[in-house]
């Protein structure tokens, strides 16, 4: 594990890279966290699917937004278009540092959200949307401080309606039990992805909500695994 | 000012990031004339603090010269698993000193300021009872039980203008306080494992009575250590009028060394960017009123 910063001076990101446990590894993956009250809550699952994917002899970084984590500026001073640059200078990192010509993305909630619009304009060749929002609306009027919401624009597209290049191989990963919650979501990604998959798990949403016992927080083992199985596909 | 990604401890399993000040004030930081501030966890919130409090704090103090070490404990945010079967008492105690080794041996710091909000309050005290170059402890939101009859007075005096608080009562929703996001770590259970994670579980901090928090912070009150108290709001259970400290410790009313602040408007994780505002530059003038002369 190596923690550092990256990018430009006055904009650097926080960044925690995992490199391959076994074998020098061909693959790698940017990890797009979530943002909001959430990030608190599912840092630790983040920190885990990273430490999963170089169990399996992968690449991994994950990082902070500009203007949270530990990253500079406030939300106050960027936008979401910031965030989509943030990402693809991430995917850079990625491939320089580990030599890489193949990384993919792995967007975790509002990160799924960027993460899409990100794919547009980085070459990728995998993207993989966990717990991607159904109703952002909702989202950033509950949990999100009123600055994020500022960030993000009212014409938004989200994640299962954006119209840019998608990799053809995309996986949509769902802990989410309510039925039907994603169907518009995979009906649109499967008529633009050629290998697309729709997985649905087990895990309970409080490893992304807080859970009920104080001082404990359950893992989305089922979800990592999930990933982590794909991820490693040829 | 800069950040710089740290790994350190006696395993470089404990994540931090560390915040240099400006290269003017530099050299008196290291000469031992103002003191680094190391910033510990808020129950299971990592090490940027809920709201990003914690950067916000870093980057203040360092605007002023103070350098700080913003880190994660065993087992939280981006640090790695605690030592299995180490109460979580022991692994906390040696991930705090490991950071205070830290500023010391690494960075050329001889004195230390410790903070912490709720459960990170608590460990403050203890690690600035441990360690005779603690200069300073600032101690959000603590905690423990303070209640007194003067407590009680504000308490039910308000309550009884508010129907909602009947309603509550009635309904059994009027708790004790409620923990960090339903985070506070407590004292029993044993730390989880990374590598067998199914569940994050640092369980929750013992609640210090009155005569337990005199004990701890009457030595500290003795060798000069300089106190800030800072309670919230959000502890209308436990918390609730301006003079509530000074009169539940009145052995340390008189410190010359102590300052308490109240902050009436903010909830616990002083969630409102006004608050937090107003808590950062509290905090920050603080340090600087107490710590920016050179000494001796």
């Amino acid at each position: 594990m190596m923690p550092f910063y990256f990018g430009s001076s006055g904009r650097s990101l926080f960044g925690i890279y995992e490199a391959p446990a076994v074998g020098a590894g061909s693959r790698g993956f940017v990890i797009c966290n979530t943002l909001g009250r959430e990030y608190y809550f599912a840092h630790r699952a983040g920190r885990l699917l990273a430490q999963r994917l170089a169990g399996a002899g992968m690449h991994a970084l994950r990082f902070d937004q500009l203007g949270t984590g530990d990253s500079a500026l406030d939300l106050d001073d960027v936008r979401w278009t910031d965030w989509v640059g943030c990402v693809a200078e991430a995917v850079d990192e990625l491939r320089d540092m580990a030599g890489l010509t193949s990384v993919g993305l792995i967007g975790l909630r509002l990160g799924a959200e960027v993460a899409v619009h990100a794919a547009a304009s980085c070459n990728i060749d995998r993207l993989v949307l966990w717990d991607p929002i159904p109703d952002r609306g909702r989202f950033l009027s509950t949990l999100a401080p009123p600055e994020l919401a500022r960030c993000f624009p009212s014409d938004w597209v989200s994640a299962g309606g954006a119209h840019g290049p998608v990799p053809s191989r995309t996986l949509l990963v769902s802990s989410r039990v309510e039925a039907g919650v994603y169907d518009a979501m995979v009906a649109h990604l499967e008529t633009r992805c050629a290998q697309f998959q729709f997985e649905t798990t087990s895990d309970s949403d409080e490893w992304r909500s807080g859970g009920a016992d104080v001082g404990r927080l359950p893992m989305p083992v089922a979800s990592i695994e999930a990933i982590v199985a794909w991820c490693r596909r040829g | 000012m800069r950040e710089k990604a740290v790994l350190f401890g006696p395993e470089r399993s404990l994540v931090g990031v560390w915040t240099e000040v400006r290269a003017e004030a530099r050299a008196s930081a290291v000469r031992g004339a103002v003191p680094a501030v190391i910033i510990i966890n808020s129950g299971l919130v990592p090490h940027t603090g809920i709201w990003r409090l914690h950067v916000r704090l870093a980057r203040a103090l360092a605007q002023r010269g103070f350098p700080s070490l913003r880190f994660d404990l065993s087992g939280i945010g981006d640090s790695g698993a605690p030592r299995e079967g180490l109460p979580l008492a022991e692994s906390v105690r040696r991930d705090i000193d490991a950071a205070v080794a830290y500023a010391r041996d690494t960075q050329g710091m001889e004195r230390i300021v410790t903070l912490g909000l709720c459960s990170g309050a608590h460990d403050a005290i203890e690690a600035a009872g441990r360690h005779d170059d603690v200069v300073g402890l600032v101690a959000i939101d603590l905690i423990s039980d303070l209640t007194i009859w003067q407590f009680y007075a504000v308490h039910f005096g308000s309550r009884l203008l508010k129907l909602q608080s009947w309603k509550n009562t009635l309904l059994g929703r009027n708790g004790r306080v409620k923990s960090l996001l339903g985070m506070l770590p407590s004292a029993g259970s044993p730390p989880a494992n990374d590598h067998e994670v199914q569940m994050l579980d640092m369980g929750v901090r013992p609640l210090l009575s009155r005569g337990e928090l005199k004990a701890r912070l009457s030595p500290l009150a003795v060798r000069g250590t300089r106190l800030l108290f800072v309670f919230s709001g959000g502890l209308e259970d436990n918390y609730n009028h301006r003079g509530q400290f000074r009169t539940a410790m009145p052995e340390l009313s008189r410190a010359p060394e102590l300052s308490v602040d109240f902050f009436p408007d903010a909830n616990h994780t002083f969630e409102d960017a006004e608050q937090q505002r107003a808590l950062v530059a509290r905090v920050a003038a603080w340090c600087s009123e107490g710590f920016s002369q050179p000494q001796g």
